[in-house]
């Protein structure tokens, strides 16, 4: 109950910007091609809805492999680049050059190379999104004090046990902070890469239904990609909740007592 | 060479696991655009067997415009590619990129200005001194000098308004320009957008004013063409028959078009191949043959993409062009 409570005023929200485009659109009468109403939006979504469950699902799928690449990678790396000032001086340059150059350009690259299949939208949303994931990592695992690092050092714990005892427990609010950034970005990186070089999707969606006029079927998939976004970053809220109950970015952790 | 390896290695094991199966060519076909009506016939082929009778397994991708299509065909990731003649010549004409045109779909370009009927614009002419839109590189913007000499129109009267290719036709429709360059083809269900907003496109042609250049072209990467010239000659057979089919057919096709791509509308389909056929059945195909070039027309398609894109006219055109193995 007072969960409901809480997500109260984020419904009463969304319900009510809906209501305002409604009622903007058919107000100054807006035509369908440049806004339409949400209730156009909804009509045409639903005459052709299988159609868009697929395209959904294919986007879904690039999302979530992107998603999973840029954990299973982000993770160790930033493991690596906390153990060793070098490695940290050596790989820095290099994520800010991945970050720094437009995916859009990169994509039609990785497509000739590496063939129009999934792989290469794969690897455009893994790229968009294991940046923040890394650098929110490397923060959390540097963010261990000091002071439990020696003592430690003093029970003779060994870098491994360090590691894995010490500093991810606390850097696991800034990881899942890092996770939430990644898992809202996945949904961008896919629809880049859709944009660049897909036959299905809901990228591909917005660029056909733009094409033959249907503004309304575009809105639908824009919507759809804002619902994805706010259901997967959900999600790791809630996985951070059940596994690490205690972890400071969990809406439900405990006061500190004294 | 490693991906080929692993993938012939695959493919003997599929071969070993089917013995039934007649070995097939597995062909990509890259096409210039999202699939619209204008490419029914393709995929219309592609359902009926059209390439499988001639041995070969066929996929269709979407294509991203002619140029990026051309680049990937050159590159390997696709065999055949659907893409205008100029984006074939300019690439060979500039970079020496090694495709040339194995067969000739369009034997006039649909390049056009679309205007309002309440405009009361009815010829080029009344375009001086008005508003058109146009995206940056756009080959109307190119073409339009002369279109216009043609025509007796001053092209230096004219405002180009740079835009956003998909905002082009919402911003006829809402009067904020007077002219929009389109390819006529797409005429039939931008007029349906018009005609919800209470209004009417009209078009006007480039080649009315006698201005017939080659368009669209299926293409090919030298080495296929001389490595393998029976795939190619199947390839053009089952495109022959894809067309010739599709023509005759053209509500059939549209259904297995449809089929394959429900983002299209049956209707818009219709609209879109019927125009598409009156640019590939032409009094001129029938003149030189489908597929085939008149060489005075090739010339002066030439000229007209050179002049446009600043090449050097003394190139020889001819070495972007080989449709010998056509049926």
């Amino acid at each position: 109950m007072t969960r409901f409570k809480a997500a109260l005023p984020a419904w009463i929200a969304v319900v009510a910007l809906f209501v305002v485009w409604e009622v903007g659109v058919r107000f100054f009468g807006i035509r369908e091609f440049l806004l339409p109403a949400p209730s156009a939006i909804w009509t045409a979504t639903i005459a052709v809805w299988p159609m868009v469950l697929e395209h959904t699902m294919s986007t879904l799928m690039t999302v979530l492999l992107g998603f999973a690449a840029s954990v299973l990678v982000s993770l160790p790396l930033a493991m690596l680049i906390a153990s060793s000032r070098a490695i940290s001086a050596a790989i820095y340059p290099l994520l800010v050059v991945t970050q720094s150059i437009p995916k859009v350009a990169l994509a039609p690259i990785l497509i000739v190379a590496l063939g129009a299949n999934e792989l290469p939208r794969v690897i455009v949303t893994f790229l968009v999104a294991f940046f923040p994931l890394v650098v929110a990592s490397v923060a959390g695992l540097m963010a261990t004090p000091p002071e439990l690092i020696e003592l430690g050092r003093a029970c003779r714990a060994g870098r491994i046990q360090e590691l894995l005892r010490i500093r991810l427990p606390f850097a696991v609010p800034f990881v899942f902070g890092g996770l939430k950034v990644a898992a809202a970005l996945s949904v961008v990186g896919a629809v880049v890469a859709e944009f660049v070089g897909a036959d299905a999707g809901l990228g591909y969606l917005i660029q056909t239904s733009m094409a033959f006029f249907r503004t309304p079927l575009a809105f639908s998939a824009v919507v759809i990609l804002a619902i994805m976004g706010i259901v997967l970053f959900q999600a790791v809220s809630i996985a951070e909740r059940i596994l690490f109950p205690w972890s400071s970015g969990a809406e439900t952790s405990a006061p500190p007592t004294a | 060479m490693m991906r080929n390896c692993i993938a012939a290695g695959l493919f003997a094991l599929a071969a070993l696991a089917a013995p039934a199966a007649r070995a097939q060519d597995r062909v990509l076909l890259q096409l210039d655009w999202i699939p619209t009506g204008e490419h029914a016939a393709y995929f219309s082929g592609a359902a009926r067997g059209a390439w499988r009778e001639q041995g070969i397994e066929i996929s269709l991708t979407r294509g991203y415009g002619s140029g990026d299509t051309v680049n990937k065909v050159a590159a390997g990731t696709a065999a055949f590619g659907v893409a205008d003649i100029s984006a074939v010549m300019a690439a060979r004409a500039r970079q020496n990129t090694p495709v040339r045109a194995i067969m000739q779909i369009y034997t006039h370009s649909p390049h056009s200005m679309f205007v309002l009927r309440s405009s009361g614009i009815t010829n080029f002419q009344g375009l001086e001194g008005r508003r058109i839109g146009i995206t940056p590189g756009n080959s109307h913007r190119l073409y339009f000098p002369e279109v216009a000499r043609r025509a007796g129109t001053n092209p230096d009267r004219i405002v180009w308004v740079n835009t956003d290719a998909s905002a082009m036709a919402a911003l006829l429709i809402s009067r904020r320009l007077d002219a929009a360059p389109f390819f006529a083809i797409h005429h039939y269900y931008q007029n349906k957008a018009a005609q919800r907003a209470g209004e009417e496109i009209v078009v006007l042609p480039f080649v009315e004013t006698g201005f017939a250049i080659y368009a669209t072209t299926l293409m090919a990467t030298d080495e296929t063409i001389q490595r393998n010239p029976d795939l190619v000659r199947r390839f053009l057979r089952g495109a022959t028959n894809a067309l010739t089919w599709a023509n005759a057919n053209q509500e059939e096709a549209c259904r297995l078009h449809v089929q394959r791509n429900r983002e299209v509308e049956l209707d818009d389909c219709q609209g879109s191949l019927r125009a598409t056929m009156s640019y590939v059945f032409t009094d001129h195909a029938r003149q030189t043959g489908l597929g085939r070039q008149d060489p005075e027309r090739l010339r002066f398609t030439w000229e007209q993409v050179a002049a446009s894109q600043q090449i050097d006219p003394a190139w020889d055109y001819r070495q972007a062009v080989d449709t010998s193995l056509l049926p």
